[in-house]
């Protein structure tokens, strides 16, 4: 699983210390940061975009957009939640331009795999893992991006339907729909034979 | 078919978000209603591939230089930014004085075609049409940039 994003606490407090020292030039903080949250970030990415060349890329230029944005940064708030913003910002303008592009980018590039248990796995069983990852990340490609984005947050970031709320600024039930929604089309992906 | 408390309540106890009196309400509901019961299940199959899915790990190197390029990205908008705008100061300053001086002479030589003049009228004013486009373009896109609401919380 991608890597929780500290947005609260200790972590939180770290990166006001952190944004505080690149607001007085110290670009080496932001690396910091950066290094902190890039992985997030690129994960985050690729659940909306689909592909690992866009994933690096969008996620590379929303850091770089906070890069020269860092003096209106408010240390007080969780940085990733506001980077989120930009980074999120730029996955839906590139799926809105590269739309009809999308499909064929999912096939192109798998970028989910199945976990296998190393000790029992045998080649069967890791055949129907596989299939349905497949099957999974298809399912994934095609909903709505709305929907996407749920998902994501909740299986592979592993945020509380509130944090989710939080990020996207939509009410609970409103999270709650949107995977319902997300889990019915992957039922019907998986349950298609 | 299932109502919407039945749909909440699946989610919220296959997400581990539930109270004990949640569980207890959506047992009931399945217990009295096999639509609820077949969903439940139909909901913890997909649940369970989803929980069996990791994201696929990029090269090793792809965080090596990971900061490095976003330095290098975020330092080369700004050198771009610089060179446009130097460049069009110093452009307009060019065409501000040296286009009268310019047009004088190139009307008045009659050794240069008139074809050729119009021509180059022609291309002139495209240029200035490209540079005007371009220049609306940027200010529309960055007009409805969310990001730079996004920027002052």
């Amino acid at each position: 699983m991608a890597t929780r994003t500290g947005e609260s606490g200790q972590g939180a407090e770290a990166d006001g210390a952190l944004i505080l020292r690149a607001q007085d030039g110290d670009s080496d903080a932001f690396g910091a940061l950066v290094a902190r949250y890039m992985r997030p970030a690129y994960f985050s990415a690729l659940g909306l975009v689909g592909s690992r060349e866009d994933a690096l890329d969008l996620s590379q230029e929303a850091f770089a957009r906070a890069f020269r944005a860092r003096q209106q940064i408010d240390p007080a708030r969780p940085f990733y939640a506001w980077y989120y913003t930009i980074l999120r910002r730029l996955c839906v303008n590139l799926l809105r331009d590269r739309r009809t592009e999308r499909a064929r980018l999912d096939e192109a590039a798998p970028w989910l795999e199945a976990l296998a248990d190393a000790q029992t796995e045998n080649p069967a069983r890791a055949t129907e893992r596989q299939e349905t990852r497949r099957r999974v990340a298809r399912a994934l490609a095609i909903l709505g991006e709305a929907d996407r984005e749920v998902l994501v947050l909740k299986e592979f970031e592993g945020l509380k339907y509130r944090e989710i709320a939080v990020r996207l600024d939509i009410p609970i039930g409103t999270v709650m729909s949107r995977l319902y929604s997300a889990r019915a089309r992957l039922a019907d992906a998986l349950e298609a034979r | 078919m299932t109502n919407d408390r039945a749909r909440e309540l699946i989610m919220t106890v296959l997400d581990d978000e539930h109270t004990p009196q949640e569980l207890a309400e959506l047992e009931a509901l399945a217990a009295a209603s096999s639509d609820v019961r077949d969903e439940w299940a139909r909901f913890r199959r997909v649940k369970e591939a989803t929980r069996t899915m990791t994201w696929q790990e990029p090269p090793s190197e792809t965080w090596d230089r990971y900061w490095m390029k976003v330095y290098n990205r975020a330092e080369r908008k700004i050198a771009w930014l610089l060179i446009l705008a130097g460049g069009l100061t110093a452009a307009a300053w060019w065409l501000w004085e040296i286009t009268p001086a310019l047009l004088r002479h190139w009307f008045q030589d009659e050794s240069i075609p008139m074809a050729v003049r119009l021509a180059v009228v022609v291309a002139g004013v495209g240029g200035v049409m490209l540079v005007l486009s371009v220049v609306r373009e940027q200010l529309t896109a960055r007009r409805k940039d969310r990001y730079a609401q996004g920027v002052t919380r």
